[in-house]
């Protein structure tokens, strides 16, 4: 087994990470920036190292710096989680070079699926379905509209270097096709540093579901069942779970197998996903391949019983997969909400300041990712995901009471976040019945005040005795302390005008 | 002491008294009794009210409460009749009134500016985007108006409550 693992990260996931490299007894190495120095990740490692100020530019990206401290540390591994180096081919090539173990798969793969356009032809050779559209990229305006002709409007343009929502534009006629391709090649050029975009076919009323995969050096392949992911604001998830109920066993065998067929393509190796496009008549269609281990992955975790992280480590350290697919069971139902330090009821604004207060969930079914604590300061500098709530139930049904009453257990004091947001959304009719695609958010206002409710009365009650207390408390203050508080000539001179007459 | 609840479009009235954990609200004719208690400041109260045990978030915000029950946000105004008779002898027409300044809510960037001095705007237009915790975050008009003034540029990093625009 491995003996040290450094964790290039920081927050929820390195956290995570960290966790498992201990429940493995794997010694610990962070790294962190200036901003991060109380951090969780920070405390929670054996060793930490100060990698750079706190932009992460001059910190969490510096891969020469990780590299450098992996070496004086004497790390044989680094464990990059998401974001950040996860899937930049550069770095693990830097790793390889170093003589250190890049937990992830190799340069080449990354390189593949992080051009969207060459993971399009190469899933279409390896006869997986592909979204349909461009293969090639688009040349110019002249080409653009021949594609668009072909695959039918509404198409979507896209960013080869591409993620997020940038560089994408949705085209609906023909006469919208320029602009859009003005606009896609300038936002992919200021993101990505590439405008090379390609076409494809808008798909109506779509689910994003994905498939889990691990795989291991010797060619062993395994799909441990299906994510759902619609529920999504500007291409950010905010609620995934497993199973998806989109998916019958029958479509699960299929989405996997093929999953698994794409994998063995690239010669994939650790932990991976496959994203699919899921249409209302359950047609499926590669979107895209994340390299690395992603930020739901815990839904999947509790209802297989196979702990994604600790295989990613026993992988890395050449040790052959332990499951077979026929060992994998699906059991309960899993869904995840992301914590984030956003503002919902003001147009999801980050928000930022010291947790003055906090108060997290327990009980049966319960699982907390936090990257946070009391006293922690959120600042500006990056990702706004602090937390993942994640709960297993037997049904789904009891998987949505569990987490309403989890959010309501879930107390954090000092910014805003995105519980509300949570609370509301599953309260929702379609959502409960699981009728959801990825225009959801588009379509329902989930935090639309009704009018008065039930809750109205007891609110206005509530501020009403609050309002009472804090003006009961400031005269008690002012009688027991006669020189600090108001002014009590003032005050019975305000009294003697106030006099009704 | 009376007091008077602006909430949801409807006025509640009641009457408080008590002290500590035995106060007594009379509404719509009905008695309630209450015990409110700080449990986590500044903003987390454990309400008890005739026996049905509640968490709410309370802040306030110069006698306008912001109050949060399973994830349902309310704006409340509370006065009570003190304050009440002293808003009412109190004289309205300030020179600015009916300006609204909108503040940077956080330090970030100017990404893009979409409105000029004397443009009209609807309420939910947005005015510009400022990007921060890499995501870009639209600022919109909390009212209907007329853009008075633009104090910021596009690509200018601003810092937190700098004023941005002046809407009237």
């Amino acid at each position: 087994m491995l003996k040290k693992v450094l964790v290039a990260n920081r927050g929820e996931i390195a956290v995570r990470v960290l966790r498992a490299c201990e429940e493995l007894g794997i010694a610990t190495v962070a790294v962190y920036s200036d901003a991060d120095r109380n951090s969780m990740h920070v405390r929670y490692a054996d060793e930490a190292y100060n990698i750079g100020s706190a932009p992460a530019r001059q910190s969490y990206l510096r891969g020469d710096r990780i590299i450098d401290i992996a070496r004086r540390a004497g790390a044989e591994a680094i464990h990059p989680c998401y974001g950040f180096l996860a899937e930049n081919a550069e770095f693990r090539n830097a790793c390889d070079d170093a003589g250190l173990i890049f937990i992830g798969p190799s340069a080449q793969t990354i390189r593949a699926m992080g051009d969207k356009l060459v993971a399009r032809r190469t899933m279409r050779d390896a006869g997986i379905p592909v979204v349909p559209g461009s293969y090639d990229s688009i040349k110019d305006e002249d080409h653009a509209l021949t594609v668009a002709e072909e695959i039918g409007y509404p198409v979507v343009i896209k960013a080869a270097a591409g993620g997020g929502g940038k560089g994408m534009r949705v085209i609906k006629s023909k006469d919208e096709v320029a602009g859009a391709l003005r606009g896609a090649a300038a936002e992919a050029r200021s993101a990505f540093g590439d405008d090379t975009l390609y076409m494809e076919k808008m798909l109506e009323g779509i689910r994003h579901i994905e498939v889990q995969l691990l795989a291991d050096r010797f060619g062993n392949v395994i799909y441990l069942g299906e994510r759902e992911c619609s529920i999504q604001r500007r291409h950010q998830k905010l609620i995934e779970e497993s199973p998806s109920t989109a998916v019958d066993a029958e479509m699960r065998r299929k989405m996997g197998e093929l999953a698994v067929t794409a994998a063995k393509a690239v010669g994939y190796e650790s932990a991976g996903t496959i994203e699919f496009l899921v249409d209302k008549n359950k047609n499926f269609y590669f979107l895209e391949m994340n390299t690395r281990l992603q930020v739901e992955h815990s839904v999947t975790e509790l209802v297989t019983g196979v702990d994604i992280v600790i295989e990613q480590l026993r992988m890395a350290a050449g040790r052959k997969l332990r499951y077979r697919q026929e060992d994998v069971k699906i059991n309960g139902w899993a869904i995840e909400c992301r914590i984030t330090s956003e503002d919902p009821y003001n147009n999801f604004m980050p928000s930022v300041g010291k947790i003055v207060s906090l108060s997290e969930p327990s009980g049966p079914g319960v699982r907390v990712d936090s990257g946070v604590f009391e006293g922690f300061e959120v600042t500006l500098y990056y990702d706004p995901l602090i937390a993942k709530l994640i709960i297993w139930g037997e049904t789904r049904a009891q998987a949505i009471l569990r987490m309403r009453r989890a959010l309501n257990e879930y107390k954090i004091i000092g910014i805003r976040t995105s519980i509300p947001f949570h609370l509301r959304m599953l309260e929702t009719a379609r959502f409960i019945t699981g009728k959801i695609d990825t225009t959801f958010l588009d379509r329902i206002n989930v935090l639309a005040n009704d009018g008065p409710s039930t809750r109205t009365k007891l609110a206005a009650i509530a501020a009403a005795l609050v309002a009472y207390r804090s003006r009961h408390d400031l005269i008690a203050k002012s009688l027991a302390d006669g020189s600090a508080g108001p002014n009590m000539w003032k005050f019975n001179a305000r009294r003697e005008v106030l006099r009704p007459r | 002491m009376r007091y008077y609840a602006q909430i949801d479009g409807q006025m509640l009235e009641m009457d408080i008294e008590g002290e500590g954990d035995d106060l007594k609200v009379v509404l719509d004719g009905e008695t309630l009794v209450a015990s409110l208690r700080l449990v986590s400041p500044p903003s987390l109260y454990s309400l008890i009210l005739d026996n049905q045990s509640h968490e709410v978030f309370v802040e306030n915000r110069n006698g306008e409460y912001v109050v949060m029950i399973a994830g349902e946000l309310c704006h409340a105004k509370v006065q009570d009749e003190r304050a009440k008779r002293l808003a009412a002898v109190t004289p309205k027409g300030h020179a600015n009134e009916g300006e609204v300044v909108i503040r940077a809510p956080m330090p970030g960037l100017v990404i893009s500016l979409d409105v000029s001095p004397g443009d009209v705007v609807e309420k939910g237009k947005g005015l510009l985007v400022l990007e921060a915790m890499k995501m870009q975050n639209e600022l919109r008009a909390p009212q209907a108006g007329t853009i008075k003034s633009v104090n910021v540029q596009q690509g200018e990093r601003v810092e937190n409550g700098r004023v941005l625009l002046v809407l009237t």
